[in-house]
């Protein structure tokens, strides 16, 4: 795709406003990261966080208006809390199927949940499959860690990795994965939460 | 290394010189994204310099085959390094107060002043002041006075949607201005 088209496909590219908002710290959490997941992947919102930035400080402003601390305005996050515990109870009654497991990932609200599947290989290897989302064409897969670093990432077009026993340090032990699935245009359609690299049958 | 339907890269993506400018136009959005998740300066300038090395490292090591995929790469390894970083600062914080020497509340002075230098801060005046007044003062509305588009296009007597298109340019003549260009720019605008 060429520089131009990429940046008319990119869905703030009429709308700016996007930009100043999410600096003066006016766009709700969860947009507030799916637009920053997005400026990694877009040369213009990347310039325009840049530049406002740079604006915000001349003004005498921080050049970001940081992420509320949890420790902080508890009277504020208590009322919001409980409406999320609602609405997760709800949508859980609704749902037919209720997850057993729910990972600690903040991007979980952002795109539709992978179910990744962990299975030990008779090589002593890993098996890792998930259910392709319709509109999936490729996938990423990151291993990493417990410290954050990232020890191992491939790409696949099939819903299904094998990873060797001796690909991974120290065997993998108490390493995450993650698995994301990505459109023809390489946009995110899905994404699994981080969650051990151990095999499903074993966990709790 | 894994078996399955891909293949392993067997080659660098780029020269080191390209990948070197590439990773720096990453710099300055991984500087916004830490000082917003971790609210000070210099730990955002580390997590910034971490995360360009890590996704460099990656590359070297064909763990990125996709140049597509560096900055999903690149958001996701300063998205760890961020919350591996506010774990810590957490249990510190807790420990500080058990010990009774933490003040148990954050300091209201901005953490993240300086992000810029003062020289960066003076360059950036320099520029707004090269503008046409028109787009001076078009910024000046949106991130001094922190007014939303519509009221912007009340002030000046346009429709909000043309305060956005103007906006946008005032943004790309000042990023020139500042030498704010990406590698992926070339023909966007020539």
């Amino acid at each position: 795709m060429s520089d131009v088209a990429k940046a008319m496909d990119c869905p703030s590219a009429g709308e700016r406003e996007i930009v100043s908002v999410y600096l003066r710290g006016g766009l709700p959490e969860r947009e507030a990261r799916a637009f920053e997941e997005h400026y990694f992947q877009c040369e213009r919102c990347a310039e325009a966080v840049e530049v406002g930035s740079k604006l915000r400080e001349a003004f005498g402003k921080s050049p970001v208006v940081p992420v509320a601390p949890e420790s902080r305005g508890l009277a504020t996050w208590l009322p919001l809390a409980a409406a999320a515990v609602i609405a997760v109870v709800g949508y859980s009654v609704w749902q037919t199927t209720a997850r057993q497991e729910a990972g600690p990932s903040v991007l979980r609200a952002v795109h539709p949940e992978l179910d990744v599947k962990v299975v030990r290989s008779p090589q002593g290897g890993f098996e890792i499959t998930w259910a392709p989302p319709p509109t999936a064409a490729t996938y990423e897969l990151e291993i990493f860690g417990a410290d954050g670093t990232s020890l191992w990432k491939g790409e696949s077009r099939e819903p299904r990795v094998s990873i060797a026993r001796d690909a991974l340090p120290g065997s993998g032990a108490r390493a995450m994965i993650q698995v994301e699935a990505f459109d023809a245009m390489h946009q995110t359609v899905a994404k699994s939460s981080p969650s051990l690299l151990e095999p499903s049958e074993e966990r709790p | 290394m894994g078996q399955g339907p891909y293949t392993p890269v067997e080659a660098p993506l780029q020269d080191s010189d390209g990948e070197a400018a590439q990773f720096e136009s990453y710099r300055a959005r991984l500087r916004v994204f830490a000082a917003r998740h971790i609210r000070e300066r210099a730990a955002a300038e580390d997590v910034a310099q971490e995360a360009i090395a890590r996704t460099l490292e990656a590359l070297r090591d064909g763990r990125i085959r996709n140049p597509a995929a560096i900055g999903s790469y690149m958001f996701q390894t300063a998205l760890r390094l961020c919350m591996h970083r506010s774990r810590s600062a957490s249990r510190e914080q807790r420990a500080l107060q058990r010990f009774g020497s933490g003040s148990g509340e954050d300091s209201d002075e901005s953490p993240l002043a300086g992000l810029i230098s003062a020289e960066e801060r003076s360059s950036v005046q320099g520029a707004l002041g090269a503008l046409p007044s028109d787009d001076r003062t078009l910024l000046e509305l949106t991130y001094r006075d922190e007014l939303d588009s519509e009221e912007i296009g009340r002030r000046l007597g346009v429709t909000a949607g043309a305060v956005c298109v103007r906006r946008h340019r005032a943004i790309r003549r000042l990023a020139k201005l500042l030498g704010v260009r990406k590698p992926s720019d070339r023909g966007l605008d020539e």
